[in-house]
């Protein structure tokens, strides 16, 4: 009996007691409040003291805004969920932690790796995430640095067509590190809705097994998966929201506005549905 | 997947549930209707129990993050809303 009544109850985390990340959650944002573990959960207190306790492996990331603060256990335990947690400033720039996830094993990983250190398969990886963008042409002879003039030209097409839609003024893309402020409103929920989706991607690639940091299409950038990867959905998710919401917000920015439109149009279109599936597509079988 | 949970229910709605849900335990139901169903069983439910019943409704929806909560009268754990997900307040710091 004494026994029985000493054994603790644990459950250990591992990749069978863990949904995919398609089932998952995108992210939710926390700001001015405490995360840590009590009875093995995580609980969030916020500033004024409502208690919540978070179903931490059902969400794929979790973004920490400016006044939180976090246990290191609680960091352990999250991660070990792989649940990605990014610390966001104010000025939307993400900082990550990454725990060492347990429903990944290193296959794909490897896969990734022989792919893009081939030259000719590189680029064969990158026509074919270039082929979605561009249904209509033909890419198969083209070289990475033409693929990357038309996507230029593509996107900033896009924007001015956004712009025109929507009836917004737009003297194109502006991005100042440390100086969000300065940037019109257009470029300030560009900015913001960006790193949300690096966020999320970077997370979601992190639990498919692969690595954010061997990218394709870019390159020399800190995570050029990650940016290979948002070049796919970004004009639904983030250029046509920052024009639509300048248009409705009139002129005064909210970042929780921001959050919940990009959000809501994440769930819409299956982002976490979709990764896996593109990420297959963009590598091949 | 539906589950109620009530407090107490009049006799005639929880006689009508048994329509669609079994009952394992007193005032706890369970049905495995679909969607489009369960709209009209909820709103039913909403409609016909006084303030009083304490009800809990749980839905299975099919997008993210794959369930809803509705909750009525004495709730005894407010339903929290953070970024569109639903959680409980487990403990109300200012009230």
């Amino acid at each position: 009996m004494s026994e029985e009544k000493n054994k603790r109850l644990f459950i250990k985390i591992n990749r069978n007691n863990l949904p995919q990340v398609k089932d998952k959650y995108p992210f939710i944002y926390l700001e001015r409040g405490r995360l840590e573990i009590d009875d093995s959960s995580v609980k969030w207190i916020d500033s004024e003291a409502n208690l919540v306790r978070l179903p931490i492996a059902m969400l794929n990331a979790i973004l920490l805004g400016p006044g939180t603060s976090i246990t290191h256990e609680a960091v352990k335990v999250i991660t070990a969920s792989n649940c990605m947690i990014c610390w966001v400033g104010e000025d939307s720039m993400l900082f990550y932690a990454v725990g060492q996830s347990p429903t990944s094993d290193t296959r794909n990983m490897r896969k990734q790796m022989e792919l893009a250190i081939n030259g000719k398969k590189r680029v064969e990886v990158a026509r074919r995430m270039f082929s979605r963008r561009f249904p209509q042409e033909n890419v198969s002879q083209k070289s990475l640095k033409e693929l990357m003039g038309m996507e230029g030209l593509r996107v900033r097409r896009l924007y001015e067509s956004k712009a025109k839609e929507y009836g917004v003024g737009w003297k194109g893309r502006q991005y100042t590190p440390g100086k969000f402020e300065l940037g019109d409103l257009t470029n300030q929920i560009l900015t913001s809705s960006n790193a949300a989706l690096y966020g999320i991607l970077t997370s979601a690639i992190y639990s498919l097994g692969y690595s954010p940091h061997v990218g394709f299409v870019h390159s020399g950038s800190p995570l050029p998966f990650v940016y290979d990867m948002a070049d796919l959905y970004k004009e639904d998710l983030c250029i046509d929201l920052a024009f639509s919401l300048t248009y409705e917000m009139g002129g005064k920015y909210n970042k929780h506005r921001v959050v919940e439109d990009f959000r809501k149009r994440v769930i819409q279109n299956k982002l976490l549905e979709n990764i896996g599936k593109d990420i297959t597509m963009a590598l091949g079988k | 997947m539906v589950v109620v949970i009530a407090n107490n229910l009049p006799p005639a709605v929880r006689g009508r549930m048994k329509l669609w849900f079994v009952e394992p335990r007193a005032n706890v139901f369970v049905s495995g209707i679909k969607d489009s169903v369960a709209e009209g069983v909820i709103k039913y439910l909403f409609e016909s129990c006084p303030a009083n019943s304490g009800l809990l409704v749980m839905q299975r929806i099919n997008k993210a993050p794959y369930y809803k909560i509705w909750g009525m009268g004495d709730p005894k754990h407010r339903i929290a809303e953070i970024d569109g997900l639903q959680l409980i307040f487990e403990k109300l710091g200012m009230d």
